[in-house]
């Protein structure tokens, strides 16, 4: 089916289903974060590593022709998603270090996900 | 029922085999595999164990503890140790009796655990696979162990199988249970010619030979060897630094500097690895590692072979010593089995061939070997079955010594009191062994158990610490105590008993003279065909040389005592046998760094908490499905009936 110009093409778009899912949690967090309100940084920690994971195994397929130029594709989004969460994490823990040393509590105020415009 | 089970724990992964009435089965887990990832993963409500923990490791990977093999029974130092934990991504912090604990997030706390905690979560995961295999619950059971695992972590995993609520009646070296499997299935084996076989166990971080001599019916172990950091790993390590060097010089981009570039690289070398271990040559390619930059790499099989030599010459080293302790040459190998994941590098095999002059061969069942010698061992040992006659004469890896403190020979000088040393269990020594040694002395006196080469073992010399009285010696200066001590099944030395032994008469010594120099021994060896259990053999340390001629000076010399050849040089007056009265002697044993009994009981506890809170939240997901099916079915139904149309 999957000739020497396409091959590994499907591995690389099944791969690429996963991806989409993930991006659009990591689009979540992002709004989140943007909107000032801190997340947990287990559920920031919890993507790095499932996307790291769609990484390594878009590495693993055997690719060529079609299959190699999607796959770079693919690589590319999730390393953008991965820096994005990178970012995040800084930005979180930023937030977090500035609720510890000013001793303010808007956490528990602002409890659950608060849709603010992204920025 | 007695159950009949093997297990083999490795530092990645675990096999179980039980024995059934038509053989051995490894067992599959609920995922349909032979190996089950030796994982343990802490979560907010309970705790994840094996194929359970795959699911979530990369999700929680500071919670999820592995290569709990490598960590048993060490002390934090240990540079083996310290070289391991830098890989590892979880915490572990040095405890206060100097051996690591692990630190994990468990019910939304930080927590600790030794390691031999988490082996016994590990065993109690293996366990339970058995038990839903069989059917029955499981407590006897056979564990393999590597064979240089020390006093210690021999003692830590029985101590983890306690904690498991399992049983075993042996801890079997992996080479020897691999030999095991290999002789009893081998029906033309000959009656009085030996054929000497070479089991090589390349593992993931480790590597293991073993040279046994089978005769029908028997295996005799001839000799161990091992490196303890040799293993499959190091080829991956050594593929990822030459294309790290590589990637710097034409792409100028430093891996190093990259956590997740490091992450791609070593995946895409160890995937490297298997393809040149099938083909002669192999291509590298990763998009985008740093900087947009696409990298792209090429090896071939003798040029990997190339940069894997000083690994491979490493290799060698076990090899030559195996042989050379077997008192054998190349000619005299019958065969050469090869077992372990490291064992498919070609490279691995072609210094085998080179070595040994024949094709090892790699038996179909290589990962398996391990856990159906030790289900084998398990069966021959427990009641349940009748296992053909298969007798597997085995031999101890190290030198055990025995040490006690002696008064300097000048007391008058003020000389400090004198360490005297002398090896009761010599390496080679067959497994199991009970010997007795006799002490001269006046009152409670210790001793240490220790390893007779510090270098063999990289351990701390001393092992245990025996303190043997209080007991009183009214009939003279020293009493006379026999001391019985035990190398067991498991290949752990300890003291058995001490027993005080009184002459009925109260006569002196006749032997007024002894002829051998201080810190000698004299070891009657017991006859070989004696059945190893029974096997017994007197080690004589008896205290001053000269008893007689200087009273109350505790120098402790050990003489020579009822060796018969020596007695007619040495006595005069042969001396009529007497009637001996025996009392025990309490004995008080330390193990260094072992656990306490009272810690143990409080491991056993908590693991019966953590296994019951695992199986409340488990029951309540089940709860918690089928009332989501429930409401599901209601739902389904209120739609399809009358009613719900009539409201639409």
């Amino acid at each position: 089916m999957s000739s020497e110009l396409s091959r590994g093409y499907d591995a690389v778009v099944e791969v690429g289903l996963v991806v989409d899912k993930l991006s659009e949690e990591v689009a979540a967090l992002k709004e989140t974060v943007h909107g000032g309100v801190e997340v947990d940084e287990k559920d920031i920690k919890a993507l790095t590593e499932l996307l790291t994971r769609q990484l390594v195994k878009l590495d693993g397929i055997d690719a060529e022709g079609d299959g190699k130029t999607q796959r770079k594709m693919e690589v590319r989004h999730v390393q953008g998603l991965l820096d994005t969460l990178d970012k995040l994490k800084a930005r979180n823990s930023y937030f977090c270090n500035r609720k510890k040393s000013a001793q303010c509590e808007t956490s528990e105020s602002g409890v659950g996900r608060v849709h603010a415009p992204s920025l | 029922r007695m159950s009949v089970v093997g297990f083999d724990f490795g530092n990645e992964s675990c096999v179980v085999a039980v024995a059934r009435q038509r053989g051995i089965d490894v067992v599959l887990n609920d995922e349909s595999k032979s190996e089950t990832p030796a994982l343990v993963c802490f979560g907010d409500k309970q705790r994840f164990l094996g194929t359970a923990v795959a699911a979530s490791s990369l999700m929680n990977p500071k919670n999820t503890i592995s290569q709990i093999k490598r960590m048993i029974g060490r002390p934090f130092a240990d540079p083996e140790l310290q070289q391991d934990l830098k890989a590892l991504p979880f915490s572990v912090i040095e405890g206060p009796d100097g051996f690591p604990l692990i630190r994990a997030q468990y019910l939304g706390e930080v927590k600790t655990f030794t390691p031999t905690q988490i082996l016994g979560m590990v065993l109690s995961n293996l366990k339970s696979i058995a038990e839903t295999n069989l059917n029955a619950a499981v407590v006897d059971c056979c564990i393999g162990i590597p064979v240089y695992f020390t006093d210690l972590q021999r003692r830590a995993v029985l101590d983890a199988a306690r904690i498991a609520g399992l049983h075993p009646l042996r801890l079997f070296h992996e080479t020897t249970a691999t030999a095991l499997a290999y002789g009893i299935y081998k029906t033309d084996l000959p009656e009085n010619d030996q054929l000497n076989v070479a089991f090589v166990d390349v593992g993931h971080s480790s590597m293991q030979v073993c040279i046994a001599g089978f005769k029908k019916g028997q295996a005799k172990i001839l000799s161990h060897s091992f490196d303890r950091s040799l293993g499959g790993r190091d080829f991956d390590e050594v593929l990822f630094k030459h294309f790290a060097e590589k990637f710097k010089v034409e792409y100028k981009i430093d891996v190093y500097q990259n956590a997740r570039a490091c992450l791609r690289l070593r995946a895409a070398c160890e995937k490297l690895k298997k393809v040149l271990s099938a083909n002669p040559e192999a291509p590298l390619n990763i998009e985008c590692l740093i900087d947009e930059k696409d990298v792209k790499g090429f090896i071939k099989r003798d040029q990997f072979e190339q940069i894997s030599i000083p690994i491979l010459e490493r290799v060698k080293k076990p090899l030559e010593k195996a042989l050379s302790e077997a008192g054998l040459t190349i000619d005299s190998i019958y065969a050469v089995e090869v077992v372990g994941s490291g064992s498919r590098v070609p490279a691995i095999i072609k210094i085998l061939m080179e070595f040994f002059g024949k094709e090892p061969r790699r038996p179909m069942t290589a990962s398996e070997c391990d856990a159906r010698g030790c289900a084998l061992e398990c069966a021959i040992l427990g009641p349940t079955f009748k296992v053909r006659e298969f007798h597997v004469n085995e031999s101890f890896p190290f030198s055990i010594a025995f040490s006690w403190k002696v008064a300097a020979p000048d007391a008058q000088s003020g000389a400090a009191e004198n360490q005297q040393q002398t090896i009761v269990f010599p390496k080679g020594n067959q497994i199991p062994s009970l010997k007795a040694l006799t002490f001269y002395r006046p009152g409670t006196f210790s001793v240490d158990v220790q390893y007779a080469d510090v270098n063999e073992v990289q351990a701390p010399a001393k092992i245990s610490t025996y303190t043997i009285g209080p007991f009183q010696c009214t009939k003279s200066e020293r009493a006379t105590v026999k001391v019985k001590v035990r190398l067991n099944l498991h290949g752990i030395v300890s003291v058995e008993s001490a027993t005080l032994l009184e002459e009925e008469e109260a006569e002196v010594p006749v032997v007024k003279k002894s002829a051998s120099e201080g810190g000698k021994m004299d070891t009657d060896e017991a006859p070989t065909d004696v059945p190893p259990s029974t096997a017994e053999t007197d080690v004589n340390m008896q205290d001053a040389k000269g008893t007689a001629d200087t009273p109350g000076d505790d120098n402790g010399v050990p003489a020579s005592g009822d060796k018969p050849a020596q007695m007619e040089t040495d006595a005069r007056v042969k001396v009529p046998k007497k009637k001996v009265k025996k009392t025990n002697i309490p004995v008080k044993e330390l193990v260094h760094g072992g656990m306490l009994t009272a810690d143990l009981e409080k491991a056993v506890e908590k693991e019966f908490e953590m296994a019951l809170q695992d199986r409340v939240m488990e029951e309540t997901k089940d709860t918690k499905n089928a009332l989501d099916s429930y409401v599901y079915d209601m739902r389904n139904k209120v739609h399809d009936s009358p009613l719900a149309s009539k409201s639409v």
